[in-house]
């Protein structure tokens, strides 16, 4: 699902998606695939953490209402999905 | 939701519908009406995600771990471009009857045996889309309940809710079954296409192999319920889309809830 449709399904939550889509030219991530919301950052922090050790490795965090500081090691992740909303 | 929930829920919005209709005799009931079907399209829509939910937990037999594990490998991309390019629905869903063996409990529990509303009429993609605009469909009925209340609490600012909270109820069970009946549809529709002969020989298969070793589901490797996860997401794609959230945040509750136990 794009941002757009992310905003719309899950308003004022914060989600942890996967890239779904990318636009070829830019490699930039264009649609995403929801893997769990919730209420507040912490939270999908922690739960981040259990998807990291499932295996998944390139899911984000996303707010659908305000910016996320994110640093360290997930920085990294986010210049690697090519997130254009989060910093 | 809980029975006892809706009907909490239905007597706040009676109680607050009646507070206006205190200070305003002349209170317009449209609003009141519109401000009630958006209530139901959103229990509807949680209603909806839940059976969706559990349809998905008894591939995995309610193993939270390993469906959330499958969900978060699966590329609906990919999934979707490879059923697009099948014609039939046997080569998008070669392994149908199985599906159907794992799902059986949960349409057995909601449908019972009688498939017939699936099975009947001409066209039943009309059908299903029909009941996907049910709660606009009784919109009427229900703006009537709240013209014969407001009545009422004009005659008699005292009088019992009951009566019409029951009404209430009523109109949102048959909301809630058209709910069913269109996701469970999808899926047979999905699986079967106009195959209903497919259908309904797998259907007895199925009784018959149930009943002969008394179990309610069948027993899947861990392979095999991989390898049907792809399937039951095609089947129900137009439902889930990309967002896989309610499926995992079940997942997640079912394991919180053991690891409590």
């Amino acid at each position: 699902m794009t941002f757009q449709a992310l905003k719309r399904e899950h308003p004022g939550r914060v989600c942890i998606c996967r890239p779904h889509f990318r636009d070829a030219s830019s490699g930039r991530v264009v649609s995403w695939i929801c893997l769990r919301t919730f209420d507040c950052v912490d939270a999908a922090r922690a739960a981040l953490e259990r998807f990291e050790r499932d295996g998944v490795t390139d899911a984000v965090l996303i707010s659908t209402t305000k910016q996320i500081a994110i640093e360290g090691e997930l920085a990294a992740r986010y210049s690697r999905v090519f997130l254009g909303v989060e910093k | 939701m809980a029975l006892i929930q809706t009907c909490q829920k239905c007597e706040a919005f009676l109680s607050k519908f009646k507070e206006e209709i205190c200070r305003n005799p002349d209170a317009d009931v449209t609003p009141y009406t519109q401000m009630l079907a958006a209530e139901f399209r959103k229990w509807n829509k949680a209603h909806e995600k839940e059976l969706i939910n559990t349809l998905f937990l008894n591939l995995y037999a309610r193993d939270g771990a390993s469906l959330r594990r499958d969900l978060c490998k699966l590329e609906p991309r990919r999934v979707l471009c490879k059923l697009k390019a099948l014609d039939t629905a046997k080569d998008r869903f070669p392994r149908r009857g199985l599906l159907m063996g794992c799902l059986d409990h949960v349409l057995y529990l909601r449908i019972g045996e009688d498939f017939s509303w699936i099975i009947a009429g001409s066209d039943r993609a009309i059908e299903l889309e029909r009941k996907k605009y049910e709660i606009d469909r009784r919109k009427y009925e229900i703006e009537q309940i709240l013209s014969k209340f407001k009545e009422e609490i004009c005659r008699n600012p005292n009088a019992d809710f009951t009566l019409y909270i029951e009404r209430l109820l009523d109109e949102y069970d048959g909301i809630k079954a058209a709910c069913v009946e269109r996701v469970i549809g999808t899926v047979l529709l999905n699986l079967y296409g106009q195959d209903v002969s497919s259908l309904k020989r797998d259907q007895i298969k199925l009784q018959v192999m149930v009943y002969s070793v008394k179990k309610t589901a069948i027993d899947l490797t861990p392979n095999q319920r991989t390898e049907l996860l792809p399937s039951l997401y095609g089947a129900l794609a137009s439902y889930i889309g990309e967002d896989f959230s309610a499926i995992i945040a079940a997942c997640d509750k079912i394991e919180a809830f053991e690891m409590k136990q």
